[in-house]
C-alpha cells in the first residue's frame, strides 16, 4: 500500500513539473500607476480652428506649448495656460512629424512630407533647414520621412531618419554632417523606423519602434545597450532635482 | 516613452526599468489614448500629441 502511495507522490510531483515547464509562472511586477487627470479643453483655439492628426507637442522655458499638427495652421503657439497666441510659418510644412525645443528656446520641427527638419527662432524665423524640400533621398544631403531631432550640450543635432531610411544622422550646430549610423534590419544598431530620438549627457536614446525596443548609442553613434519596453513611439528626457547638483539631468520618460 | 499600440505611457529610470505608467484618461467621445509624441514641463505636467482621435491634451499630477 506505501508502495502505490509512493508511487502516486512520484507521479503527481511529474505531472506539476511537467505542467511548470509548459506554463511557466511569471514574477514580473505590476508597473504603478501614474496618478493624472486630464484638464478638460486645455487648448483654446480660435473660432472655427481644430487640431488634426497632432503628430507632436513641445513646451519651452516659458511654459509656452506648440502643438503641431496636420491641418491648415500646422504649427500653434500656446500660452501656458492653453491660450492660443498665434500661428507660425504655416505655408512651410507638409505633413506635419514632431516638434522640440532647445535650449534656447528656437523651435526645431520634423517634416515626413516635406523630408524637412527646420530650426526656427522663438519668434518664427527659419535659422537652419536640414534635406531638401519634397525630395528624399538617403546621402547626407536628404532624408526620407525624417521623424525626429535632438541635441547634446554641444548644440550637435541628431536626426533620426526615419520613417524612409533607417539610420540617424548627426550634424554640427551649423548643419554640417558629421557622422552617421544604421541600416535596416534588427541587430545592434541597426534599426526598423527609429521614430523618436533623445540625447541625455552623453548618450543618444532611440526609439527603434517596430523592433520594440529603446537602443542607446555614444555620442559617436557607438551601440551600448538596449532596452524592450515595449514599441517606443515618443521619448522625452526629463531633468530630475539632485540634491547635489540641481542642475543636473538624471532621469527620463 | 509613449506607445501608441499600447495607449500608454512609460515612466522609465535610467537603469531601463519601467517605474510608472499611464494608461491614459477614459475615452473621451470615443476617442481612445493615442500618445504619438508628448512633452513635461517644470511642473510635471505631460502634454499629449495623439493623431488618430486629432487631439492634444495636458494631463495634469492629481
Amino acid at each position: 500500500m506505501s508502495a502505490h502511495i509512493q508511487w502516486l507522490r512520484l507521479l503527481i510531483l511529474a505531472a506539476l513539473f511537467i505542467a511548470a515547464s509548459f506554463f511557466p509562472c511569471y514574477s514580473e511586477e505590476a508597473i504603478p500607476k501614474l496618478n493624472y487627470e486630464a484638464v478638460p479643453d486645455f487648448f483654446q483655439l480660435p473660432a472655427g480652428e481644430h487640431f488634426v492628426e497632432v503628430a507632436g507637442v513641445a513646451v519651452n522655458s516659458k511654459g509656452h506649448i506648440y502643438v503641431f499638427h496636420r491641418g491648415k495652421h500646422p504649427l500653434m503657439e500656446f500660452d501656458a495656460s492653453g491660450k492660443f497666441v498665434r500661428s507660425i510659418a504655416d505655408d512651410l510644412f507638409v505633413t506635419a512629424h514632431t516638434v522640440r525645443v532647445d535650449a534656447e528656446d528656437n523651435i526645431w520641427t520634423t517634416d515626413v512630407g516635406a523630408h524637412l527638419v527646420l530650426k526656427l527662432s522663438p519668434d518664427g524665423r527659419v535659422l537652419l533647414s536640414l534635406g531638401r524640400m519634397r525630395t528624399p533621398g538617403d546621402d547626407v544631403l536628404h532624408f526620407n520621412q525624417p521623424t525626429d531631432v535632438a541635441f547634446d550640450r554641444e548644440g550637435n543635432i541628431y536626426v533620426a531618419d526615419g520613417e524612409g531610411n533607417s539610420r540617424v544622422l548627426k550634424f554640427n550646430k551649423y548643419g554640417n554632417v558629421l557622422l552617421g549610423w544604421g541600416m535596416k534590419g534588427s541587430g545592434p544598431g541597426q534599426f526598423d523606423l527609429p521614430h523618436s530620438i533623445a540625447v541625455d549627457g552623453d548618450l543618444v536614446y532611440v526609439g527603434d519602434r517596430e523592433n520594440a525596443r529603446i537602443q542607446i548609442f555614444d555620442l559617436n553613434g557607438r551601440y551600448v545597450r538596449e532596452w524592450k519596453l515595449g514599441h517606443p513611439y515618443g521619448l522625452f528626457m526629463t531633468p530630475i532635482i539632485s540634491s547635489t547638483c540641481p542642475m543636473q539631468s538624471l532621469a527620463g520618460f | 516613452m509613449s506607445d501608441a499600440i499600447a495607449g500608454r505611457i512609460l515612466k522609465i529610470n535610467r537603469d531601463g526599468k519601467a517605474v510608472g505608467v499611464l494608461d491614459g484618461p477614459a475615452p473621451d467621445k470615443g476617442r481612445h489614448f493615442d500618445p504619438h509624441l508628448f512633452a513635461v514641463d517644470k511642473d510635471n505636467s505631460i502634454f499629449t500629441a495623439e493623431v488618430m482621435p486629432w487631439r492634444a491634451q495636458k494631463l495634469r499630477p492629481k
